[in-house]
């Protein structure tokens, strides 16, 4: 099942994936590496396990990984001899090391870059393991961009269900043990170049409002600085929380040009109008209290 | 004995007791008289018919006047104070407003009247430190007894044609609002419910309530709307309380009712009436549910909260 339903993931995308036991961990690891290289993208596997071990449980899902490597298609890294190579989680050096593999993977020839993180050490007491989810809230803001896509494997075993909540809301999309073959990304988010902004898409609630946050922060320093507003398309966003309101019209307000919101459809005007949004362009008041009276 | 209209600097809450038409006019002319003389703020907020007696009371003057129709803005009751008086107050910040409030009608259903009377007594709370005269005509002849009775325990002063008088049954409003707070009728035995426990569970409670909303036929905006206003309840029920929650849903009088239980406490007896300050990102959620429900009724009782939505159907499209 693992295939297909990873086949549907697209450049932009940051999902969580739990998962309850090895098996299901191993369908994932070998479900993302055959849909990342059959789609022309490089893929990159941050184990926990050697990538000896990880080569052999490939070959047992008939994935030949060797091969993979060879043809530079697969890239297989231990994070204890990478990122944890020092002994400590540094969020920072781990973004810039992201940034850099999508510029290589690019450079390479290949659409883009499908990374993942087996994330079993954060459940450890590594120095830095306490900036976990501000990490991974903020490295949506490298994978928002459109040559790249991540996926986290956490072990819903490892974490008690409040941290595993909040982790999970780091993430535009969790991709749960009993979730069916019909699943997607409850969200997704893409910088946009012409007009520069952020395209969302699908659902924002509590569940994943903290991404959505540090990407809405992020966009003064990672948009082009053109001086112009910045739109926030909500064309396809079938949802939002009052919580989820609120982050836009803060956005709006703060953004150094200001913002403007397109494709704002009468529930959504609605909703930023009771919020104190009405002032943003794009919002048409009018229309929101005409459409409910 | 007269009570001045307003003391300085605090809220003056009066009830006003009429019978007829006249006695309306009567009552509320001298309050507007008195407004309109100092070129204060003045807010009229009435249900239909009474409008119209008091535009004409008012006639060449009512430029000076905001008209809104309580039938709308207060369909409600729980939006009179977040959405109606404390807007007008901030939008007159520095000038002493004046205000006439009338959230009871006959018509008004007995599910609405538990809550209008407690928005009454919380007006003594939520506007305390405001400078407003607040003016509620209940019409004595046609509300019930019990409506009278209760009005002289949530306005500390009463007025009727004899005079203007202090309350002796006015005590603590936040302790008479408690009083309000009695158990909702239970859900029909064939009402669907719906489980849910832990953030991710959010968007099936909004599809299982936004499907069967839309079955009984509410229209689709009021479907989106109530998909936001379930959505911010059980959003409290997931982030504020240990245990899991239910999603029950019905259709009842031209009415598609939800109601969430769930085991947390909400200890502010102003949650959701009084909005968090403008910086604030949360806190907005039962405010939200005000605005888009056509009721709201919250029940705290020993092992939890109830929280009942009403939103009305089209007429004539009820399942039931």
């Amino acid at each position: 099942m693992d295939g297909a339903l990873l086949g549907r993931l697209d450049l932009g995308d940051h999902v969580c994936r739990l998962y309850r036991d090895d098996e299901q961990r191993l369908a994932t690891v070998a479900g993302f590496v055959e849909a990342g290289v059959g789609s022309g993208h490089q893929v990159a596997y941050f184990s926990v396990e050697r990538p000896e071990t990880v080569l052999e449980q490939l070959g047992s899902r008939g994935v030949d990984g060797r091969a993979l490597i060879e043809r530079g298609g697969l890239r297989v890294t231990s994070a204890q001899d990478s990122y944890l190579a020092s002994g400590a989680f540094h969020p920072e050096a781990v973004m810039s090391a992201w940034r850099r593999a999508i510029a290589d993977a690019r450079d390479c020839g290949y659409a883009g870059l499908w990374a993942m993180g087996d994330m079993a050490w954060a459940a450890t007491k590594i120095a830095g393991a306490d900036r976990l989810r501000w990490y991974e809230a903020e490295v949506n803001r490298v994978f928002t961009g459109e040559h790249a896509l991540a996926l986290c494997l956490y072990d819903e075993r490892s974490f008690p269900a409040d941290e595993l909540d909040r982790i999970a809301a780091a993430h535009p999309g969790t991709l749960e043990p009993g979730d069916g073959p019909g699943w997607r990304p409850l969200l997704r988010m893409r910088r946009t170049v012409d007009p520069p902004g952020l395209k969302l898409t699908g659902e924002a609630d509590a569940s994943n409002r903290d991404a959505l946050a540090a990407t809405l922060d992020g966009l003064r320093d990672d948009l082009p600085r053109t001086g112009a507003p910045a739109t926030l398309d909500l064309t396809d966003l079938r949802f939002a929380d009052a919580a989820v309101a609120r982050l836009l019209i803060r956005a709006a307000r703060t953004f150094p040009a200001g913002m403007r919101i397109a494709g704002c459809s009468p529930w959504i005007a609605r909703l930023l109008t009771l919020l104190g949004g009405d002032q943003i362009p794009g919002v048409d008041a009018a229309e929101a209290r005409e459409t409910t009276a | 004995m007269t009570t001045p209209d307003r003391l300085e600097g605090s809220l003056q809450h009066v009830g006003l007791l009429y019978r007829d038409d006249d006695e309306y006019a009567e009552g509320c002319g001298a309050f507007l008289d008195r407004a309109l003389a100092v070129g204060g703020p003045v807010l009229v907020a009435v249900p239909g018919r009474g409008g119209e007696v008091i535009r004409a009371l008012v006639g060449g003057r009512s430029s000076a006047v905001t008209f809104v129709d309580m039938a709308v803005a207060g369909r409600n009751p729980g939006r009179i104070i977040p959405g109606l008086l404390l807007p007008f107050l901030r939008d007159h910040t520095g000038h002493p407003a004046w205000i006439v409030a009338e959230p009871l009608w006959k018509g008004r259903g007995d599910m609405e009247y538990a809550a209008c009377a407690a928005q009454e007594a919380l007006i003594n709370v939520a506007l305390a430190g405001d400078e407003a005269t607040v003016l509620c005509p209940y019409d004595a002849s046609r509300l019930h007894t019990q409506a009278v009775v209760d009005a002289h325990r949530t306005h500390p002063v009463m007025r009727d044609t004899a005079g203007t008088r202090d309350s002796p049954a006015y005590t603590d409003p936040l302790e008479t609002a408690a009083a309000f707070d009695v158990p909702l009728p239970r859900p029909p035995s064939g009402a669907a419910t719906c489980c849910f426990d832990g953030v991710r569970a959010l968007p099936s409670v909004r599809d299982f309530a936004g499907a069967r909303a839309a079955e009984a036929g509410l229209a689709p905006l009021r479907v989106s709307e109530l998909a936001i206003a379930v959505n911010e309840l059980a959003t409290n029920t997931v982030e504020h309380t240990r245990g899991p929650g239910r999603l029950t849903v019905w259709t009842e009088h031209d009415v598609f009712v939800c109601q969430i239980d769930d085991t947390g406490r909400i200890r502010d007896p102003l949650a959701g009436l009084v909005p968090p300050p403008d910086t604030a990102t949360h806190g907005r959620g039962l405010v939200v549910v005000h605005e888009l429900a056509d009721l709201v009724r919250l029940h705290r009782h020993a092992s939890g909260t109830s929280v009942r939505v009403h939103f009305d159907l089209p007429r004539g499209r009820a399942g039931d």
